[in-house]
């Protein structure tokens, strides 16, 4: 009879139901998939030292970040730092001993376990590299030795207060490899490293590319991350496309998933519904113009003050920046920890600067130029990069008479400048996640300074913070310092860089991490 | 009398000895001049290669810098430093570049197969449309296609290659996507940095080929050829061609040098690796190793090219082959001077080459 | 009785001015003219300050106001076209200037006393042009500073050796030649040979090279300003300007064709007038 079928369907029903509703829920908590194996992410420029410990250049470091894991993660929104391959960590009230304790069954991709010997062998290796591994050598200012008591546990020991050195121990340039790479020389470091990440090196060709593949057996993941596991495609091709054009070209024709430094020209292209836009505020010092106060016309003070009320940031940030950035206010960019505004006392008012220069002398010439005893008001500034920022405010301040000459020159000869202190400006951004980068600026007792100036308020101030674990009390010291920097003009902020990146619409998982470098290990392309 | 076997052994080095002298001395001079001016650059190489890698945390402390200095061995005096390069180099070893830490032998190799590529594309489609566009030319009964047709080479020399490769890649590669924009990963990624370069080489080979036709279709053997009633196309391919390519083949010694400089521009639009853009990154960074490894190479590939040019006349052009063998008869000067004397090759040879840039 | 036709007013010029009014070469005179007068009155052509920009005009395609459109800080291409005229072509005629000079009296001493210091001095041309001119060029500007007038100097020595191997064969030509020898028997001396003879013959193609080597020159010294060797900003040399605009060759196309098609057309006009010089038709 048929009437079975109906009760027969009904036994299987609830059944069927109950499976499927499981089934949903499981695909609801479902590991993510990606649908391509590849990813093929476009880079701007020749990393050329693989080593992240070695470099600071972004372009490396975004690579790097894939390869190597660190000590503790950070959260990129709320600053707060996180145990990653090290479980617990503390640190003595004067900030000389750090005691990390290491979590189990981390191995590097040649087998070799994560033990606090290693650990110890990564920062003696980089103690020893010295300035050839610049940034580390700031991070472990002090360094005095690395104390093993069992395998999973050591202290840092420094001979000073290092208040950075935490927050160093979750970006790349501390990241950690393998005993191996440790021993090895810093050119062969700079072809390839051996970490512990998601991703492992596979080929560098100068100039052409780099490929990372997966790392079978991953399993260590930041819990900050999206999954755990392996990583989510087997590939990441990097190929280096220095032309802007082209690597926009590219984004479009499908050529590329994802580019890195979508010029902000083009910003307006790609706002749609075909990519994504990924943009990260750099923190640290932003784009500014940097004195030499023990130059003639730089160490008038009135001269600088006019420049700083000169500049019209906001128009520099329409011509020259992204849309979604801020116009500096201060002299850490407004996404650093400690930053303050000093807004009021850096308001664009030409008119107010014109004063300031009539009244100390500085008289409009013919040629619409001032000069002052028969010495024109001109000055130079120095630069590898961000020559249309320069350019922008070159015809800012010639509106107030003050003629700004423009000195672009290689990396090299930039810190060949600086060496020899041959500059009337620099033209440059500090690129850090501590506020301690002031104190790397501005300090006339920190090794590689950019900045000349004479104050000895100032310079207590920048060296009491970098010995102060309080976080309050640290924040109130970085605070006056900005303060006491902005009401000497001794910066000109014009212009808070933005990272800025754009990926095909079906590309998920790229994240940024504190230090604004990107993280790859959740990448995935949907159908 | 014929001349004995060890006569013309003998003639044969008295030809080619003194070419590879030349060749020798050119080489030697080129490395010597260029270690010359290289060391008076100014910039400081261990600086530029520390920011290279150090990016805005690169040091500046005086003390650290002199002890790297030392470390890369940028010390001892400019005789010492030049010796001691010059012998490695003769070994083999063009030293190691103080920027990336690479051997240079080894960025030399890897850069120069990709230039040779787009340079060897670059030359045979240049040629080829060259001799094409000569040949319809010569043929054609109309007059205004004629104009036409010679009107075109010039706009190839003049065109500067960051604009026609900025076109081209905007066109056939974001536009309609036929080739791959950059790098050299795809084997496609040739073909439109051959045809930037295949503009002005092009343009510069057809000026003097067909310079030399026109100037073979005066020579009485086509005006005889024309009387027997042979076809216009048999005239070109047995008579006219092989007699341009005395000039043709000279300017293509010196078409590679053009296309040695010419690759810098087209790598850095098209992003891909080769000798001109590292020659670039090199200068800019003061790499002083590689930019005499760079050098060396390519004035030793011209050198070789020249000689293989130098050698052919012979094999082209029977009249510039020295007197094989026997004494010199001391005949005097008979149409063209000193043609008995084994210097008579170099002269004609150069004379040939002189005539040829006149005409380029 | 037959009626000779009355030959049209362009066959009764002689042949020479017939060249010369041809369309093309009026077309090329013309385009020569124009750039010269940028290059001596740029403030005259400029509608605009090549150097103010207006930040609210940026990026404009060309219109009535800017005639070449916009560029990315709100200035107007074609004043700075106008305005970089002088630092192209001044360039490039400085460059011309020296290779001549170098080449020429080089070429001049090697042909004349012969012997070895012609042997040595050739070699020594051979390694001149054996380094390509574009590496020659970047040397030079790396070792004397970014600049107009460095990269004038670098690619001047690199033309160097083609102009002294003109004048050497040219040379070597003359001083063989039987006039020269029935002159030397009437009792001439060399140095009124040198005068009367040699260098009026030998100058003749010396001067068809350096008109053809402006062009080139105009292209090499562009070249170098492309890849970042030449005047600092904000100076608009026309490589400088194309350079600038590559970035926006999506989104703003002007920025780099129209300064690249005014090197062409500069660049065309004057080989144009080269090979009218050097005989050719």
């Amino acid at each position: 009879m048929s009437r079975s079928t109906p009760t027969f369907s009904r036994w299987v029903a609830a059944p069927v139901a109950a499976l499927a509703t499981v089934g949903l829920l499981a695909a609801c908590s479902t590991p993510l998939a990606s649908a391509k194996d590849t990813v093929i992410f476009a880079i701007k420029e020749d990393p050329t030292c693989l080593d992240p410990q070695q470099t600071s250049l972004t372009t490396a470091l975004n690579i790097g970040r894939q390869v190597v894991d660190s000590l503790t993660d950070q959260n990129a929104d709320t600053g707060e730092i996180v145990p990653w391959l090290a479980e617990s960590y503390e640190t003595n009230d004067d900030l000389t001993a750090f005691t990390f304790t290491l979590r189990d069954n981390v191995t590097f991709s040649d087998e070799t376990p994560l033990t606090a010997g290693v650990v110890k062998a990564n920062f003696d290796a980089l103690a020893a590299l010295g300035s050839a591994a610049s940034l580390a050598s700031q991070y472990l200012a002090g360094y005095e030795n690395t104390v093993v008591t069992d395998d999973t546990t050591l202290t840092v020991n420094f001979s000073t207060p290092n208040a950075q050195f935490l927050q160093g121990t979750s970006t790349m340039t501390l990241g950690l490899v393998a005993e191996a790479s440790t021993a090895a020389t810093a050119e062969d470091r700079c072809q390839s490293v051996i970490g512990s990440g998601p991703f492992v090196y596979d080929s560098y060709v100068p100039n052409d590319s780099v490929v990372i593949v997966k790392r079978d057996g991953y399993d260590w993941a930041s819990t900050l991350r999206e999954h755990t596991g392996e990583a989510l495609v087997s590939t990441i091709e990097f190929p280096i496309i220095t032309e802007n054009g082209v690597r926009t070209g590219g984004l479009e024709s499908g050529e590329f998933d994802i580019i890195q430094d979508l010029p902000y020209a083009d910003e307006a292209r790609f706002d749609t519904d075909d990519f994504t836009l990924y943009a990260k505020a750099n923190t640290g010092v932003p784009n500014s113009l940097i004195p030499n106060t023990s130059r003639p016309i730089v160490s008038d003070d009135a001269v600088r003050h006019a420049m700083l009320l000169g500049t019209d940031r906001e128009e520099i940030k329409t011509l020259t920046g992204a849309a979604t950035a801020e116009p500096p206010t201060s002299a850490l960019t407004s996404s650093t920890t400690g930053y303050v505004s000093q807004a009021d006392a850096m308001e664009y008012d030409p008119e107010a600067a014109e004063k300031l220069l009539d009244d100390a002398g500085w008289v409009l010439g013919s040629d619409g130029i001032r000069a002052k005893d028969g010495v024109k008001l001109s000055v130079s500034v120095t630069a590898f990069y961000a020559q249309d920022v320069l350019e922008t405010v070159q015809m800012q301040l010639k509106k107030i008479g003050i003629d700004l000459q423009l000195n672009m020159v290689t990396a090299g000869d930039f810190f060949g400048v600086i060496a020899s202190g041959d500059y009337d400006f620099l033209g440059a951004a500090l690129t850090r996640t501590d506020p301690d980068a002031l104190r790397v600026l501005f300090s006339q007792a920190a090794s590689s300074h950019w900045a000349i100036v004479d104050n000895a308020e100032l310079e207590g101030v920048l060296t009491e913070q970098a010995k102060t674990a309080d976080p309050d009390a640290r924040a109130s010291l970085v605070e006056q310092a900005q303060e006491l920097i902005i009401d000497n003009a001794y910066l000109i902020p014009t212009l808070e860089t933005t990272q800025l990146h754009a990926s095909v619409a079906n590309v998920g998982g790229v994240t940024f991490d504190s230090a604004s470098r990107i993280v790859l290990y959740d990448v995935r392309i949907a159908e | 009398m014929a001349p004995s076997p060890r006569d013309r052994l003998g003639t044969v080095v008295r030809y080619l000895g003194p070419k590879l002298v030349q060749f020798a001395f050119v080489i030697w001079a080129t490395y010597t001049v260029t270690f010359l001016l290289i060391h008076f650059l100014p910039g400081d190489p261990v600086l530029a290669a520390l920011s290279l890698k150090g990016g805005d945390a690169t040091t500046t402390d005086p003390a650290e810098l002199a002890a790297l200095r030392a470390q890369y061995g940028l010390d001892g005096s400019l005789w010492q430093q030049y010796i001691g390069h010059f012998l490695s180099a003769l070994r083999g070893d063009l030293g190691v570049s103080i920027a990336t830490g690479q051997p240079v032998a080894d960025m030399v190799a890897r850069a120069l197969p990709n230039t040779a590529a787009v340079a060897v594309l670059a030359l045979v489609l240049g040629v080829v449309t060259a001799v094409v566009i000569t040949f319809l030319a010569f043929v054609s009964p109309w007059r205004w296609l004629r104009q036409t047709l010679l009107q075109i080479p010039p706009l190839g020399v003049a065109t500067p290659a960051f604009l026609s490769g900025l076109v081209l890649v905007s066109v056939f590669s974001f536009g309609l996507g036929w080739f791959p924009s950059s790098g050299s990963r795809n084997p496609l990624g040739v073909v439109l940095p051959a045809i930037t370069l295949a503009l002005p080489v092009g343009a510069i080979f057809f000026q003097v080929f067909s310079a030399a036709v026109l100037e073979a279709m005066a020579g009485p053997y086509v005006f005889t050829a024309v009387a027997k009633g042979l076809s216009t196309r048999t005239i070109f391919l047995r008579h006219v061609l092989r007699n341009s390519l005395l000039p043709s083949v000279t300017i293509l010694g010196l078409l590679i040098g053009y296309l040695a400089g010419g690759t810098a521009v087209v790598e850095t639009v098209f992003s891909r690796d080769g000798i001109g853009r590292i020659t670039v990154d090199a200068v800019l960074a003061r790499d002083t190793n590689v930019i005499q490894g760079v050098v060396i190479v390519v004035a030793l590939v011209y050198s070789v090219v020249n000689l293989l040019v130098d050698l052919s006349y012979g094999v082209i052009d029977p009249r510039t082959r020295p007197a094989l063998g026997g004494r010199r008869t001391g005949t005097g000067r008979a149409g063209s001077p000193q043609a008995d004397s084994p210097q008579a090759g170099a002269t004609s040879v150069d004379a040939a080459r002189d005539k040829a840039v006149i005409e380029s | 009785m037959s009626t000779t036709e009355q030959p049209s007013l362009a066959r009764r010029l002689p042949p020479a001015l017939r060249t010369a009014l041809s369309p093309g070469v009026l077309l090329a005179g013309l385009i020569v003219l124009a750039a010269l007068a940028m290059t001596l009155l740029p403030g005259a052509i400029a509608t605009h300050d090549p150097y103010t920009g207006i930040a609210a005009d940026r990026l404009l395609a060309p219109n009535a106001t800017y005639l070449f459109g916009t560029d990315h800080l709100g200035r107007d291409l074609f004043s700075r076209v106008v305005h970089g005229a002088f630092l192209s072509l001044a360039s490039a005629g400085t460059a011309v200037l020296v290779g001549v000079i170098v080449g020429a009296l080089l070429g001049l001493i090697s042909g004349f006393v012969g012997g070895t210091l012609d042997f040595i001095v050739m070699r020594f041309i051979d390694v001149l042009i054996a380094v390509p001119s574009i590496l020659l060029a970047l040397i030079v500007v790396a070792t004397l500073g970014f600049g107009p007038w460095s990269v004038a100097l670098g690619v001047g020595l690199g033309a160097a050796g083609s102009f002294a191997r003109i004048m050497r064969s040219q040379v070597v030509r003359v001083r063989n030649a039987e006039y020269v020898e029935a002159a030397r028997t009437l009792g001439v001396r060399w140095p009124g040979i040198l005068f009367s003879h040699i260098l009026p013959n030998a100058g003749r193609p010396v001067i068809a090279l350096a008109a053809l080597e402006l062009g080139t020159a105009i292209l090499a010294v562009s070249a170098l300003s492309f890849l970042g060797f030449g005047a600092q900003p904000p100076e608009p040399e026309w490589g400088a300007l194309v350079s600038g605009g590559r970035d926006y060759v999506a989104t703003a196309w002007w920025l780099s064709i129209l300064p690249g098609v005014v090197v062409l057309a500069v660049v065309l006009a004057v080989n144009r007038l080269a090979r009218l010089i050097g005989g050719d038709r």
